[in-house]
């Protein structure tokens, strides 16, 4: 019998519909249940938690397996970029080491279309600075875009006034490097220039491209959230090469000298253009090349795209009689025509139809070969011409390198137009024997009669003389250039001699330099009309010449065209020939073979 | 039996009064303290995290310098072009001969103003006369020894 606790009754039993009185009270669990009921919420949760990880263990193994590549590659695109490591363009340097072409950053001036709210109001403010039409500007912004070029290569100046404009957001700038010409017009032909996005175009610049331009690099990089490269995250994929420099064989006081003279000459003559050709006949390295007109290389599309031409190698002229030089070596070294042998001296030689008579007559009765280059005899060189006959002129001809190139390292260079002999109608043979009827141009001039002041033998012009890298180590020199004889040392020897002659005491006294022997040969031709025949009154003056004498160090070929006035090249081509010779003999301190005049005394 | 007599000493030696208590192994105190060895678990764990992460900052802030410089220096070799150009220009022969005429005075020098000279050949130097060997014996003790360095000019 079970004892119920004292105080407590034992609870009456509830009428239908009646209350009980004071707080319910449920029937009492027992810890089993208890025990089983958080049991089962527990297993719940688990089962819960165990199913959610569960899902999440298939997500990640579903991205994990099947995704990975395709994800990560999305990854990747968004977080790395590519971007090309620019080079320097490689830099010109004369042969002293002065620079003549060099590398300076400006900056290019970009417009973000898409961000351009009103296009006619930004097109009405920016095209005073960029020199254009506003209509083209505005139709250029096509909203679509990010990116439009607004003016490249702006000097530091303009890319200020874009600043003042505050359109920020709107317009951007970006750094480019642009060619630099400190010495502006200087030797600008030869040089040439380059386009937009520095690919040569002319002169050295076009013609050692490849080894100027060198070899941009590639690398990828991770970005942060505004952009900016995460350095330790850079892979190099290629690495930039940067372009090599040039060291070249002008000098750059001599190309000076010889601009400034013929600039000069040109004036002074009235000269349409002129041509400056200075070049070592021993190496066949050019220490200068000018021309006249000239222009800045810096800003080339500012003159016509005639004056970019380099005249000197790519344009050709009746050399006229200083191509008496070769035939004289061709008439000496063939044996055909001896130093003692002596020529008539008519007044004219009627050859067929026509008759060849000279600008001068210096001789009366009879003339040896010197006397026909002394005096620049036409009547002499045209009977010398006929003594070797077609073929063998031709063969001299080609053999002094005319008609093809002379293998300058500098683009354009033409071939000149020496035509077979079958084609020598008429006065044909005679005419070329003083330098008519057959086209050059003046570097195969100088390089041909160049040939004379070293012991016959040919040389390979050139302009580049090594390779350098950034650093100035040696790349790659210019090695002996292909030497081929001509003619015998003797007959070259006999040549200059009469060429020396001619400067002593005949048509080229003008080109005399006191202290110095020099060699040299007038040149007077007619210019061809386009129709056949010659133009009235225009000539073309020249000479042509070495010194010292002997162990020449200076080939200098001048030439006029068009003088007013005095028109002969022993006027007015052999006095700029001595300017040159004389002040680049000085400045390559040459001491002089003949004892100088005592100089003037002060009072 | 002196001699035999071996001394000896008491040393007094103080016993501990009760029984050492026994020092807990770890395990015993981590089950008796739970939190401190969940800090320290966490902070094992935590640690090498954190430091990874003050590496990755580092690298960071030093990648940033990197930038900066890499710019600073594009920036100054820019500026080295620019000024060598302005070198370059200063130095052209146009500007300075346009200079020397038109400001200076100055005129390129005529053939009298200019004068060759000749530099005579290099004389041989004459041999030295043979040292006796008193001379040879007074250089080497180090006397004369100027004049040893005379004659051998």
């Amino acid at each position: 019998m079970t004892r119920r606790p004292p105080g407590r009754s034992r609870p009456r039993p509830l009428r239908s519909g009646q209350r009980p009185a004071g707080p319910v009270r449920r029937p009492a669990v027992s810890e089993v249940d208890l025990q089983r009921a958080v049991r089962g919420r527990l297993t719940f949760l688990f089962v819960l938690l165990f199913a959610g990880q569960a899902v999440l263990l298939g997500r990640l193994v579903y991205i994990q397996g099947s995704q990975a590549d395709h994800l990560q590659r999305l990854a990747l695109n968004q977080q790395l970029g590519a971007f090309v490591l620019p080079t320097h363009r490689g830099r010109i340097f004369d042969r002293a080491g002065r620079p003549l072409v060099t590398n300076v950053e400006v900056e290019s001036v970009f417009a973000v279309p898409r961000a351009i709210r009103d296009p006619q109001e930004f097109a009405r403010r920016v095209a005073p600075l960029v020199r254009m039409d506003p209509r083209e500007i505005e139709r250029r912004l096509e909203p679509r875009l990010y990116f439009v070029w607004l003016k490249r290569k702006v000097s530091p100046e303009t890319a200020a006034t874009f600043r003042a404009l505050k359109l920020e957001g709107q317009l951007g700038f970006l750094e480019e490097a642009r060619r630099a010409y400190p010495n502006g017009e200087l030797a600008a032909h030869l040089l040439g220039f380059v386009g937009i996005d520095n690919q040569g175009l002319a002169g050295v610049e076009l013609a050692y491209d490849s080894t100027l331009q060198g070899r941009p690099g590639r690398a990828v990089v991770g970005r942060d959230a505004i952009g900016r490269p995460i350095v330790e995250t850079q892979r190099l994929a290629a690495p930039a090469v940067d372009g090599a420099d040039l060291v070249l064989t002008v000098d750059q006081v001599v190309q000076h000298i010889a601009e400034r003279e013929l600039e000069k000459a040109v004036e002074e003559t009235g000269a349409v253009r002129g041509m400056a050709l200075v070049m070592d006949p021993r190496t066949g390295e050019m220490l200068a090349l000018a021309a006249v007109p000239t222009y800045n290389p810096g800003a080339f599309q500012r003159v016509p795209p005639k004056r970019w031409v380099n005249r000197p190698i790519g344009e050709v002229f009746e050399p006229g009689s200083t191509f008496k030089l070769i035939t004289a070596a061709a008439a000496l070294d063939s044996g055909r025509v001896d130093l003692t042998d002596v020529f008539d001296c008519p007044e004219s030689l009627q050859v067929g139809t026509h008759r060849i008579r000279d600008a001068h007559r210096y001789c009366t009765t009879s003339q040896t070969l010197t006397d026909v280059i002394r005096y620049s005899s036409n009547v002499g060189a045209a009977e010398v011409a006929a003594r070797l006959g077609k073929e063998r002129l031709y063969e001299y001809i080609r053999r002094f390198g005319f008609g093809a190139p002379t293998g300058i390292d500098l683009p354009g260079e033409a071939t000149g137009i020496v035509r077979p002999p079958q084609e020598w109608l008429g006065p044909g043979l005679q005419t070329i024997g003083f330098g008519q009827g057959i086209s050059a141009t003046a570097l195969q001039m100088l390089v041909g009669a160049s040939a004379l002041a070293n012991d016959g033998v040919l040389v390979r012009p050139h302009v580049v003389r090594m390779v350098r890298d950034r650093e100035g180590r040696l790349l790659q020199g210019v090695s002996a250039a292909p030497r081929r004889g001509v003619v015998a040392p003797e007959v070259a020897a006999a040549v200059v001699r009469m060429m020396i002659r001619t400067v002593e005491d005949g048509t080229g006294k003008l080109a005399a330099v006191p202290g110095y022997v020099v060699a040299g040969k007038t040149g007077t031709a007619q210019i061809p009309a386009p129709g056949g025949g010659y133009l009235q009154g225009r000539y073309i003056s020249s000479f042509l010449g070495f010194t010292p004498i002997p162990n020449p160090r200076l080939a200098i070929l001048v030439v006029l065209e068009e003088p007013r006035g005095a028109y002969y090249g022993g006027a007015v081509a052999a006095p700029l020939f001595r300017a040159i010779a004389e002040r680049a003999l000085w400045y390559l301190r040459v001491p002089p073979s003949t004892p100088l005049a005592a100089p003037a005394q002060t009072p | 039996m002196i001699a035999l007599d071996r001394r000896t000493h008491a040393y007094p030696v103080v016993m501990p009064d009760r029984r050492l208590r026994e020092r807990p192994t770890p395990r015993r105190r981590f089950r008796r303290n739970p939190m401190a060895a969940a800090m320290v678990v966490a902070a094992l764990a935590i640690l090498p995290a954190l430091l990874y992460v003050y590496q990755r900052t580092e690298a960071a802030a030093t990648g940033y310098s990197i930038l900066r410089l890499q710019r600073e220096l594009a920036g100054l070799e820019s500026e080295y072009a620019r000024l060598q150009a302005t070198v370059s220009a200063l130095r052209s022969p146009q500007r300075i001969e346009r200079i020397a005429t038109t400001e200076l005075g100055m005129a390129p020098p005529r053939q009298r103003q200019l004068a060759a000279i000749t530099t005579a050949p290099a004389v041989a130097a004459s041999p030295a006369p043979p040292r006796s060997l008193a001379q040879r014996l007074g250089a080497w003790l180090g006397f004369g020894e100027a004049q040893a360095h005379e004659l051998e000019r």
